[in-house]
């Protein structure tokens, strides 16, 4: 149900500002991928969102098909993210370092094109989600779902084959056993009953601890999913200048950035510095992949990293390209403008209005909010 | 005993334009070798092409005896090879302790590098005094200062300085001068430098070359080249 049609007054804008943070943080996760990468190299990634797409596909995979727990899921999107970073950068960018500009955008734009077919020709060109709750199949006949974990318990009915039944939250399989929701004659409610599990075939749904609401008002809620992209973003922004200002790697990011050619002649190894920017971006463009479906559910797609993409590639610009805070503040920005608009004008508009929000900016600041006129370059 | 370094018949340039047109040099350990020539005569290209800045088109870079064109600029600052480049080229945005850690950048003995900043701070006390301001904010000389400081925290074996005068007032020129000496006299530092100032280069080093647009015109002792009526007509302007 939309959000305006549900809630009025305080409450509509309480959900609205959640929403806005959710949406601002995972365009902070991307853009940072987009400004970290124009920093150094001068170049506008446009695969980026591509990999933002594949951090989501990957996790959602391996969270379906052989049913990884979440987090495992995440940190490997993080990993595949991060290897696909290098690829793009060794294998498109990196040949083409001394030529025209136009030569390596429309790289970019070619690769993002290869890794869209190839998803789709690998998941389906259909929508996808992590599935809420865990459910069972039923694989035998004539099989019965009993009271308690045990063979001798009574019988509260008949499992049929190829039936589907939701797994009961909050209880563990015990002994073989797996409990399920069963709704018994002349009740409306399902009630715990217990399968025996080797007849079942289980496929997991999100864990109850993160479908929780944080807050479970009447009116506002606040769930856990979203609290999740929020900590994410805090804790990645944090870590990535903490990495950027206080390490041996970030202070080498920063030099190249400044300067590609006296880096060198510090004897900083600048193409594998600049491997390790794609990568990080590339793992927290993963994780924005990743968290963002699991919140929204039903957007996992070929086609899903094109708008956050370019409305991050937005955010960077309008924050200021190649200022890591300036990525956090047009995220936050546009993800406000986004879902405020959507919320109070017409959600149908919503990127369009995005647009207009960094054209403005970008008229009166061309550098964008925090970005100065000259990067210190020869 | 071979030369540390070792130009031969060096030929390079940008694009269709040819710059340096043949040109040999020998720095041998210990030494100061000047490097002298007007404006565009093809200096600085050649202390890119000894650090792998700029390739070479033909002809070969070679130190101790083994050859180094055709490698990576970190290759050269593994070698011990360290340019001061033209213009400073510190990095603006980070502090003053900052370019001074970039500078030893491939030395992992931290109280080491810890030790080298203090001598840096005590060679050059105003460096120590703006530590955390940006390098960028600092004055002309500072800059300077900073740069041959930065180049000097990788422990070089051969030290290119590309006009460490330039824009500075006399007394900070001279300070740098004494500075340079110093390094080669007390830590064996060998030193090429290019110079706009001829006659306080002559002065400081022990041989000279001439480039006239890419091409070594002239070589051998500073104090010779100094008295030759060439020169003196051409670059001493007397
Ligand atoms: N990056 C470059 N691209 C194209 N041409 C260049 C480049 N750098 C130098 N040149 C040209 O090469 C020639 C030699 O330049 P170089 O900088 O080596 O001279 P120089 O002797 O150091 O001069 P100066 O005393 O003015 O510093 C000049 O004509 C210059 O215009
Ligand atoms: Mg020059």
């Amino acid at each position: 149900m939309p959000l305006h049609l549900a809630e009025s007054g305080w409450s509509l804008f309480v959900l609205t500002l959640f929403n806005a943070l959710t949406e601002g943080s995972t365009f902070a996760l991307i853009a940072v991928g987009y400004t970290m990468v124009y920093g150094i190299v001068r170049l506008i990634n446009f695969a980026h969102g591509e990999v933002y797409m594949v951090g989501a596909v990957t996790a959602w995979w391996l969270f379906v098909t052989p049913q990884v727990p979440l987090w495992l899921a995440l940190l490997l999107a993080m990993g595949v993210c991060a290897a696909l970073g290098w690829s793009l950068d060794r294998l498109a960018y990196r040949p083409l370092r001394n030529s025209t500009r136009l030569a390596a955008l429309i790289t970019a734009i070619g690769m993002s094109l290869i890794l869209q077919t190839v998803v789709q020709l690998v998941i389906s060109p259909n929508f996808q989600s992590f599935p809420e709750t865990t459910r069972a199949t039923v694989k035998d006949a004539g099989i019965a779902a009993r009271a308690a974990p045990d063979p001798a318990a009574a019988e509260v009915g008949e499992l049929r084959i190829g039936a589907e039944v939701p797994v009961w939250p909050g209880e563990r399989p015990t002994d073989g056993w797996v409990p399920i929701g069963w709704t018994r004659a002349g009740e409306t409610e399902p009630a715990l009953a217990w399968a025996p599990g080797a007849s079942l075939e289980v496929k997991q749904g999100l864990p109850a601890a993160v479908n929780a609401d944080l807050l479970g008002g009447a009116r506002i809620k606040l769930p856990l999913k979203d609290v999740l992209i929020w900590i994410a973003a805090a804790v990645m922004m944090t870590g990535l200048h903490l990495l950027v200002q206080r390490t041996r790697l970030g202070k080498a990011m920063r030099a190249c950035a400044l300067d590609r050619t006296t880096a060198a002649l510090m004897g900083i190894d600048v193409n594998r510095v600049i491997a390790a920017t794609f990568m990080i971006g590339s793992a927290m463009a993963a994780v924005a992949g990743v968290l963002y479906s699991v919140k929204v559910g039903g957007n996992i797609s070929f086609r899903m990293g094109y708008y956050p993409g370019v409305i991050a590639f937005a955010a960077a610009v309008l924050g200021g390209i190649g200022d890591l805070k300036g990525a956090l503040l047009g995220g936050m920005l546009l993800g406000f403008a986004k879902a405020f608009f959507a919320t109070y004008v017409r959600s149908e508009y919503d990127f369009a209005f995005c647009f207009s929000v960094m054209i403005l900016v970008i008229i009166f600041r061309p550098y964008g909010l925090l970005g100065r006129p000259s990067a210190v370059r020869a | 005993m071979g030369a540390l370094l070792t130009l031969d018949g060096v030929e390079a340039g940008y694009g269709a334009m040819q710059v340096l047109k043949g040109v040999s040099i020998e720095v041998q350990e210990g030494e100061i070798v000047a490097l002298i020539g007007a404006n565009g005569a093809g200096k600085t290209t050649t202390l890119n092409v000894i650090s792998n800045v700029v390739p070479v088109r033909a002809g070969r870079v070679r130190w101790r005896e083994e050859l180094s064109s055709g490698g990576s600029i970190v290759d050269t600052v593994r070698r011990g090879i360290i340019h001061v480049p033209e213009g400073r080229r510190l990095f603006a945005d980070m502090t003053v302790l900052e370019n001074l850690e970039m500078g030893a950048f491939l030395r992992h003995d931290p109280p080491g590098v810890r030790s080298d900043i203090e001598r840096m701070f005590a060679l050059f006390p105003r460096l120590q005094e703006r530590q955390e301001q940006r390098a960028g904010s600092l004055s002309g000389g500072e800059q300077q200062m900073l740069a041959i400081a930065r180049g000097l925290m990788a422990h070089p074996r051969l030290l290119l300085l590309d006009e460490p005068s330039l824009g500075l007032a006399p007394i900070i020129s001279q300070q740098i001068f004494r500075t340079v000496r110093e390094l080669n006299q007390t830590q064996g530092v060998t030193v090429l430098i290019v110079e706009q100032n001829a006659h306080a280069a002559l002065g400081l080093a022990h041989r000279a070359y001439v480039m006239e647009t890419g091409c070594i015109t002239m070589s051998g002792p500073a104090a010779e080249l100094r008295d030759d009526p060439r020169v003196k007509a051409a670059y001493l302007g007397e």
